[in-house]
Protein backbone atom coordinates (compact mmCIF):
# COMPACT_ATOMS: atom_id res chain seq x y z
CA UNK A 1 0.00 0.00 0.00
CA UNK A 2 2.77 2.41 0.94
CA UNK A 3 4.82 1.62 -1.91
CA UNK A 4 1.54 2.41 -4.54
CA UNK A 5 1.15 5.94 -2.72
CA UNK A 6 4.93 6.37 -3.22
CA UNK A 7 4.42 5.47 -6.90
CA UNK A 8 1.13 7.52 -7.08
CA UNK A 9 3.38 10.45 -5.57
CA UNK A 10 5.70 10.22 -8.06
CA UNK A 11 3.71 10.38 -11.18
CA UNK A 12 1.85 13.43 -10.02
CA UNK A 13 5.33 15.23 -8.90
CA UNK A 14 6.12 13.72 -12.91
CA UNK A 15 2.95 15.44 -14.33
CA UNK A 16 3.74 18.55 -12.43
CA UNK A 17 7.06 19.14 -13.77
CA UNK A 18 5.78 18.43 -17.10
CA UNK A 19 3.37 21.00 -16.06
CA UNK A 20 5.57 23.70 -15.38
CA UNK A 21 8.11 22.90 -18.17
CA UNK A 22 4.60 23.34 -20.80
CA UNK A 23 3.66 26.36 -19.07
CA UNK A 24 7.78 28.15 -19.51
CA UNK A 25 6.96 27.46 -23.41
CA UNK A 26 9.33 24.58 -23.55
CA UNK A 27 8.97 21.95 -26.21
CA UNK A 28 7.64 18.76 -25.34
CA UNK A 29 10.23 16.65 -26.78
CA UNK A 30 12.85 18.77 -24.83
CA UNK A 31 11.32 18.12 -21.38
CA UNK A 32 11.06 14.15 -22.09
CA UNK A 33 14.98 14.59 -23.26
CA UNK A 34 15.77 16.31 -20.01
CA UNK A 35 14.01 13.83 -17.43
CA UNK A 36 15.35 11.09 -19.51
CA UNK A 37 18.77 12.22 -18.33
CA UNK A 38 18.30 13.01 -14.94
CA UNK A 39 17.13 9.67 -14.22
CA UNK A 40 18.87 7.86 -16.50
CA UNK A 41 22.17 9.60 -14.77
CA UNK A 42 20.99 9.18 -11.59
CA UNK A 43 19.67 5.46 -11.27
CA UNK A 44 22.94 4.66 -12.60
CA UNK A 45 24.87 6.27 -9.49
CA UNK A 46 25.78 4.97 -6.34
CA UNK A 47 23.61 6.60 -3.03
CA UNK A 48 21.11 9.04 -4.91
CA UNK A 49 19.76 11.13 -2.55
CA UNK A 50 16.17 11.50 -0.93
CA UNK A 51 14.38 13.72 1.54
CA UNK A 52 11.67 12.33 3.77
CA UNK A 53 9.06 14.47 3.58
CA UNK A 54 7.07 14.72 0.27
CA UNK A 55 6.29 17.92 0.25
CA UNK A 56 10.15 18.87 0.19
CA UNK A 57 11.04 16.45 -2.41
CA UNK A 58 8.07 17.82 -4.68
CA UNK A 59 9.56 21.73 -3.80
CA UNK A 60 13.04 21.08 -4.64
CA UNK A 61 12.13 18.74 -7.47
CA UNK A 62 10.57 21.10 -9.40
CA UNK A 63 12.64 24.05 -8.66
CA UNK A 64 15.57 22.37 -9.85
CA UNK A 65 13.68 21.07 -12.66
CA UNK A 66 12.94 24.88 -13.13
CA UNK A 67 16.93 25.71 -13.70
CA UNK A 68 17.29 23.20 -16.08
CA UNK A 69 13.83 24.68 -18.07
CA UNK A 70 15.70 28.27 -17.47
CA UNK A 71 18.96 26.35 -19.44
CA UNK A 72 17.25 25.33 -22.17
CA UNK A 73 16.57 29.03 -22.75
CA UNK A 74 20.36 29.62 -23.22
CA UNK A 75 21.19 26.40 -25.32
CA UNK A 76 19.45 22.53 -25.00
CA UNK A 77 22.54 20.68 -25.03
CA UNK A 78 24.26 23.06 -22.04
CA UNK A 79 20.43 22.02 -20.38
CA UNK A 80 20.90 18.20 -21.06
CA UNK A 81 24.32 18.53 -19.80
CA UNK A 82 23.04 20.50 -17.38
CA UNK A 83 20.52 18.12 -15.81
CA UNK A 84 23.42 15.01 -16.32
CA UNK A 85 25.22 16.94 -13.65
CA UNK A 86 22.79 17.70 -11.43
CA UNK A 87 21.84 14.30 -11.32
CA UNK A 88 25.16 13.39 -10.17
CA UNK A 89 25.61 16.22 -7.59
CA UNK A 90 22.64 14.47 -5.52
CA UNK A 91 24.05 11.56 -5.18
CA UNK A 92 27.06 9.79 -3.28
CA UNK A 93 29.26 10.06 -5.96
CA UNK A 94 29.21 13.52 -5.42
CA UNK A 95 30.28 13.16 -1.83
CA UNK A 96 33.70 15.29 -0.44
CA UNK A 97 36.38 12.89 0.38
CA UNK A 98 38.28 12.77 3.11
CA UNK A 99 41.41 14.89 1.32
CA UNK A 100 42.79 17.97 2.32
CA UNK A 101 45.04 20.25 0.39
CA UNK A 102 45.37 22.25 3.90
CA UNK A 103 47.31 21.36 6.92
CA UNK A 104 44.66 19.29 8.84
CA UNK A 105 46.70 18.37 12.32
CA UNK A 106 44.16 20.02 14.37
CA UNK A 107 41.21 17.68 13.05
CA UNK A 108 43.69 14.84 12.78
CA UNK A 109 42.50 11.51 15.27
CA UNK A 110 46.26 10.75 15.87
CA UNK A 111 47.50 13.79 16.26
CA UNK A 112 48.45 13.28 20.13
CA UNK A 113 50.43 10.07 19.19
CA UNK A 114 52.01 12.41 16.12
CA UNK A 115 53.36 14.71 18.44
CA UNK A 116 54.38 12.54 21.68
CA UNK A 117 56.69 10.49 19.34
CA UNK A 118 57.78 14.09 17.45
CA UNK A 119 59.26 14.94 20.91
CA UNK A 120 60.99 11.74 22.08
CA UNK A 121 61.70 9.68 18.65
CA UNK A 122 64.65 8.29 20.16
CA UNK A 123 63.45 7.62 23.60
CA UNK A 124 62.70 4.12 25.20
CA UNK A 125 59.49 4.22 25.45
CA UNK A 126 58.77 5.09 21.24
CA UNK A 127 61.64 2.24 21.14
CA UNK A 128 60.19 -0.50 22.81
CA UNK A 129 56.64 0.61 20.86
CA UNK A 130 58.47 0.80 17.75
CA UNK A 131 59.44 -3.57 18.94
CA UNK A 132 55.66 -4.20 19.57
CA UNK A 133 54.73 -2.69 16.09
CA UNK A 134 57.48 -4.90 14.19
CA UNK A 135 55.51 -7.97 16.90
CA UNK A 136 52.61 -7.12 15.84
CA UNK A 137 53.06 -6.64 12.33
CA UNK A 138 54.85 -10.39 11.79
CA UNK A 139 52.12 -11.87 13.90
CA UNK A 140 48.69 -9.94 11.93
CA UNK A 141 50.67 -8.35 8.65
CA UNK A 142 48.82 -11.39 6.29
CA UNK A 143 45.43 -11.67 8.04
CA UNK A 144 44.94 -7.89 7.66
CA UNK A 145 47.04 -7.07 4.38
CA UNK A 146 48.92 -4.06 6.11
CA UNK A 147 52.51 -3.64 6.62
CA UNK A 148 51.64 -1.96 9.76
CA UNK A 149 55.46 -1.19 10.51
CA UNK A 150 55.75 0.45 7.26
CA UNK A 151 52.93 2.65 8.13
CA UNK A 152 53.56 3.40 11.21
CA UNK A 153 57.12 4.29 10.02
CA UNK A 154 55.10 6.67 6.77
CA UNK A 155 53.32 8.35 9.16
CA UNK A 156 55.60 8.59 12.24
CA UNK A 157 58.47 9.01 11.37
CA UNK A 158 59.00 10.32 7.95
CA UNK A 159 55.73 12.63 8.19
CA UNK A 160 54.11 10.84 4.74
CA UNK A 161 50.80 11.96 3.49
CA UNK A 162 48.32 9.94 3.07
CA UNK A 163 48.96 10.27 -0.46
CA UNK A 164 52.32 9.09 0.20
CA UNK A 165 51.48 6.18 1.73
CA UNK A 166 49.61 5.03 -0.44
CA UNK A 167 52.06 5.23 -3.09
CA UNK A 168 54.70 3.65 -1.45
CA UNK A 169 52.71 0.59 0.48
CA UNK A 170 50.27 -2.23 -1.05
CA UNK A 171 47.41 -0.16 0.45
CA UNK A 172 44.47 0.98 -2.24
CA UNK A 173 42.97 3.99 -0.39
CA UNK A 174 42.39 6.41 2.23
CA UNK A 175 39.84 3.80 3.97
CA UNK A 176 42.68 1.20 4.48
CA UNK A 177 45.51 3.68 5.82
CA UNK A 178 42.70 5.08 8.23
CA UNK A 179 42.42 1.34 9.16
CA UNK A 180 46.02 1.02 9.53
CA UNK A 181 46.18 3.37 11.50
CA UNK A 182 43.14 3.24 13.60
CA UNK A 183 45.06 -0.34 14.69
CA UNK A 184 48.38 1.14 15.74
CA UNK A 185 46.83 4.31 16.96
CA UNK A 186 44.84 2.00 19.87
CA UNK A 187 47.76 -0.45 19.85
CA UNK A 188 50.32 2.86 21.31
CA UNK A 189 47.20 4.17 23.67
CA UNK A 190 47.38 0.84 25.00
CA UNK A 191 50.59 0.30 25.14
CA UNK A 192 50.72 3.56 27.09
CA UNK A 193 47.92 2.84 29.76
CA UNK A 194 50.25 -0.26 30.37
CA UNK A 195 52.64 1.67 31.32
CA UNK A 196 50.94 4.82 33.10
CA UNK A 197 51.89 6.82 30.73
CA UNK A 198 48.66 7.59 29.00
CA UNK A 199 49.01 11.51 30.83
CA UNK A 200 51.79 11.81 29.35
CA UNK A 201 50.75 11.61 25.58
CA UNK A 202 47.82 15.01 26.67
CA UNK A 203 50.82 16.46 28.20
CA UNK A 204 52.78 16.40 25.26
CA UNK A 205 50.26 17.54 23.11
CA UNK A 206 49.27 21.06 25.21
CA UNK A 207 53.08 21.86 25.24
CA UNK A 208 53.45 21.17 21.88
CA UNK B 1 47.53 45.70 -31.32
CA UNK B 2 47.10 48.99 -28.66
CA UNK B 3 43.31 47.29 -27.90
CA UNK B 4 44.15 43.49 -27.72
CA UNK B 5 47.41 45.14 -24.88
CA UNK B 6 44.94 46.84 -23.23
CA UNK B 7 42.56 44.57 -22.74
CA UNK B 8 44.97 42.20 -21.86
CA UNK B 9 46.25 44.23 -18.77
CA UNK B 10 43.05 45.76 -17.66
CA UNK B 11 40.95 43.21 -18.32
CA UNK B 12 42.28 39.59 -18.35
CA UNK B 13 45.06 39.94 -16.16
CA UNK B 14 43.23 41.27 -13.23
CA UNK B 15 40.51 39.00 -13.88
CA UNK B 16 42.90 35.79 -13.37
CA UNK B 17 44.57 37.18 -10.75
CA UNK B 18 41.51 37.33 -8.78
CA UNK B 19 40.09 34.00 -10.35
CA UNK B 20 43.49 31.91 -9.21
CA UNK B 21 43.47 33.80 -5.94
CA UNK B 22 40.23 33.06 -5.06
CA UNK B 23 40.88 29.44 -5.32
CA UNK B 24 44.41 29.32 -3.37
CA UNK B 25 43.15 31.26 -0.93
CA UNK B 26 40.02 29.10 -0.58
CA UNK B 27 41.71 25.57 -0.77
CA UNK B 28 45.21 26.94 0.56
CA UNK B 29 47.10 25.60 -2.23
CA UNK B 30 51.07 25.93 -1.57
CA UNK B 31 51.98 24.23 -4.39
CA UNK B 32 52.11 24.89 -8.29
CA UNK B 33 50.81 28.11 -8.07
CA UNK B 34 52.64 29.95 -10.69
CA UNK B 35 51.89 26.88 -12.92
CA UNK B 36 48.02 27.20 -11.92
CA UNK B 37 48.08 30.77 -12.80
CA UNK B 38 49.41 30.43 -16.24
CA UNK B 39 47.52 28.03 -17.57
CA UNK B 40 44.42 29.91 -16.04
CA UNK B 41 45.49 32.69 -18.15
CA UNK B 42 46.07 30.61 -21.43
CA UNK B 43 42.29 29.22 -20.63
CA UNK B 44 41.00 32.47 -20.57
CA UNK B 45 42.77 34.18 -23.11
CA UNK B 46 42.28 31.06 -25.79
CA UNK B 47 38.40 30.91 -24.66
CA UNK B 48 37.93 34.70 -25.11
CA UNK B 49 38.97 34.29 -28.31
CA UNK B 50 36.57 31.93 -29.48
CA UNK B 51 33.36 33.24 -27.62
CA UNK B 52 33.92 36.58 -26.88
CA UNK B 53 32.28 36.83 -23.74
CA UNK B 54 29.30 34.84 -24.83
CA UNK B 55 27.68 32.28 -22.05
CA UNK B 56 29.62 29.21 -23.69
CA UNK B 57 32.64 31.62 -22.66
CA UNK B 58 31.96 31.08 -19.04
CA UNK B 59 30.61 27.48 -19.54
CA UNK B 60 33.59 26.61 -21.59
CA UNK B 61 36.28 28.30 -18.63
CA UNK B 62 34.75 26.57 -15.68
CA UNK B 63 34.99 23.12 -17.21
CA UNK B 64 38.62 24.05 -18.47
CA UNK B 65 39.88 25.24 -14.91
CA UNK B 66 38.06 22.44 -13.05
CA UNK B 67 40.49 20.08 -15.69
CA UNK B 68 43.65 22.36 -14.81
CA UNK B 69 42.99 21.92 -11.62
CA UNK B 70 42.04 18.39 -11.40
CA UNK B 71 45.35 17.44 -13.61
CA UNK B 72 47.48 20.02 -11.28
CA UNK B 73 46.05 18.44 -7.92
CA UNK B 74 44.37 15.58 -8.81
CA UNK B 75 42.77 13.64 -5.77
CA UNK B 76 42.13 16.86 -3.79
CA UNK B 77 39.93 18.57 -6.87
CA UNK B 78 36.88 16.94 -5.95
CA UNK B 79 33.26 17.83 -7.64
CA UNK B 80 32.28 20.40 -4.64
CA UNK B 81 35.02 22.69 -6.04
CA UNK B 82 33.18 23.03 -9.45
CA UNK B 83 31.04 25.45 -7.53
CA UNK B 84 33.83 26.91 -5.69
CA UNK B 85 35.27 27.86 -9.08
CA UNK B 86 31.62 29.74 -9.93
CA UNK B 87 31.91 31.62 -7.20
CA UNK B 88 34.54 34.37 -8.26
CA UNK B 89 32.93 34.52 -11.36
CA UNK B 90 29.78 35.31 -10.05
CA UNK B 91 31.33 38.42 -7.62
CA UNK B 92 33.45 39.10 -11.07
CA UNK B 93 30.12 39.26 -13.09
CA UNK B 94 27.62 40.74 -10.70
CA UNK B 95 30.95 43.53 -10.67
CA UNK B 96 31.26 43.87 -14.02
CA UNK B 97 27.20 44.56 -14.19
CA UNK B 98 27.42 47.20 -11.30
CA UNK B 99 29.76 49.25 -12.76
CA UNK B 100 28.72 49.27 -16.26
CA UNK B 101 25.13 50.24 -15.73
CA UNK B 102 26.78 52.84 -13.08
CA UNK B 103 29.48 54.97 -14.99
CA UNK B 104 28.94 55.15 -18.63
CA UNK B 105 32.67 55.62 -18.99
CA UNK B 106 33.87 51.83 -20.35
CA UNK B 107 37.76 52.34 -19.83
CA UNK B 108 37.01 53.72 -16.17
CA UNK B 109 34.26 51.44 -15.38
CA UNK B 110 36.80 48.53 -16.16
CA UNK B 111 39.57 50.02 -14.05
CA UNK B 112 37.20 50.91 -10.94
CA UNK B 113 35.86 47.08 -11.05
CA UNK B 114 39.47 45.65 -11.09
CA UNK B 115 40.81 48.02 -8.96
CA UNK B 116 37.60 46.96 -6.36
CA UNK B 117 38.26 43.24 -7.05
CA UNK B 118 41.66 42.80 -6.45
CA UNK B 119 41.17 45.12 -2.89
CA UNK B 120 38.34 42.75 -1.91
CA UNK B 121 40.14 39.18 -2.72
CA UNK B 122 43.06 40.60 -0.38
CA UNK B 123 40.73 41.92 2.30
CA UNK B 124 38.79 38.24 2.56
CA UNK B 125 41.70 36.35 1.90
CA UNK B 126 41.05 34.94 5.61
CA UNK B 127 37.43 34.33 5.45
CA UNK B 128 37.53 33.01 2.04
CA UNK B 129 39.17 29.37 3.74
CA UNK B 130 36.95 29.49 7.13
CA UNK B 131 33.70 30.11 4.35
CA UNK B 132 34.84 27.05 2.26
CA UNK B 133 35.62 24.63 5.40
CA UNK B 134 31.71 25.34 5.96
CA UNK B 135 30.63 25.07 2.91
CA UNK B 136 32.98 21.58 3.01
CA UNK B 137 31.78 20.09 5.85
CA UNK B 138 28.17 20.60 4.78
CA UNK B 139 28.01 18.88 1.98
CA UNK B 140 28.47 15.37 2.99
CA UNK B 141 25.14 13.75 5.01
CA UNK B 142 25.60 12.66 8.25
CA UNK B 143 23.58 11.74 11.12
CA UNK B 144 26.06 12.57 13.97
CA UNK B 145 24.89 16.21 14.34
CA UNK B 146 21.78 18.43 13.54
CA UNK B 147 22.49 20.90 11.18
CA UNK B 148 20.89 24.03 10.03
CA UNK B 149 20.77 22.90 6.32
CA UNK B 150 20.26 19.38 5.18
CA UNK B 151 23.14 18.44 2.61
CA UNK B 152 21.19 17.63 -0.51
CA UNK B 153 19.31 21.36 -0.19
CA UNK B 154 22.39 22.53 0.27
CA UNK B 155 23.30 20.55 -3.40
CA UNK B 156 20.26 21.97 -4.70
CA UNK B 157 20.53 25.41 -4.06
CA UNK B 158 24.54 25.46 -5.28
CA UNK B 159 23.15 23.91 -8.18
CA UNK B 160 20.07 26.45 -8.83
CA UNK B 161 22.17 29.47 -8.32
CA UNK B 162 25.19 28.26 -10.65
CA UNK B 163 22.40 27.56 -13.47
CA UNK B 164 20.57 30.62 -12.81
CA UNK B 165 23.96 32.32 -13.03
CA UNK B 166 24.62 30.80 -16.93
CA UNK B 167 21.35 32.11 -17.65
CA UNK B 168 21.66 35.98 -16.39
CA UNK B 169 25.06 35.89 -17.78
CA UNK B 170 23.63 35.09 -21.11
CA UNK B 171 20.77 37.61 -20.62
CA UNK B 172 23.75 40.47 -20.25
CA UNK B 173 25.94 39.19 -22.99
CA UNK B 174 22.88 39.61 -25.33
CA UNK B 175 22.26 43.45 -23.63
CA UNK B 176 25.34 44.49 -24.58
CA UNK B 177 26.33 42.78 -27.68
CA UNK B 178 22.82 44.85 -28.55
CA UNK B 179 23.65 47.75 -27.28
CA UNK B 180 27.27 47.72 -28.52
Amino acid sequence: MKNIKSRLFNIFELIVIILIGLSMKIPVQQIICLLIVFMVVRQNLNNPMHYKSPYLCLFWSTTVFISFYILTYVNPIVAMLGAGFGALVITGNADVKDVFMFNNDDESKYREMKKFIENNQNTDTVKEYEKIVKNLNERYKNRYKIDFYKVFVLKFYEKKTFKQIIEETNLNDNKEVTKALDIISMSFNTFMQVKNKLEEIDNDEKTG
Amino acid sequence: MDILLKSILIGVIPDVIFLSLFIIYSKKIQTRRVIFFILLLIDYIVTLIIFKYQTLFYILFIVIEYIILKLLYKKEIQLIDSFVITIPFLILFLMSCIYYFLIPNYMLACILEKITILIMIFLIKNKINIAYKTYRHLWNRTKEEARKIRSITLRNISLILMYIFIFLSDLVCIYIMNVR
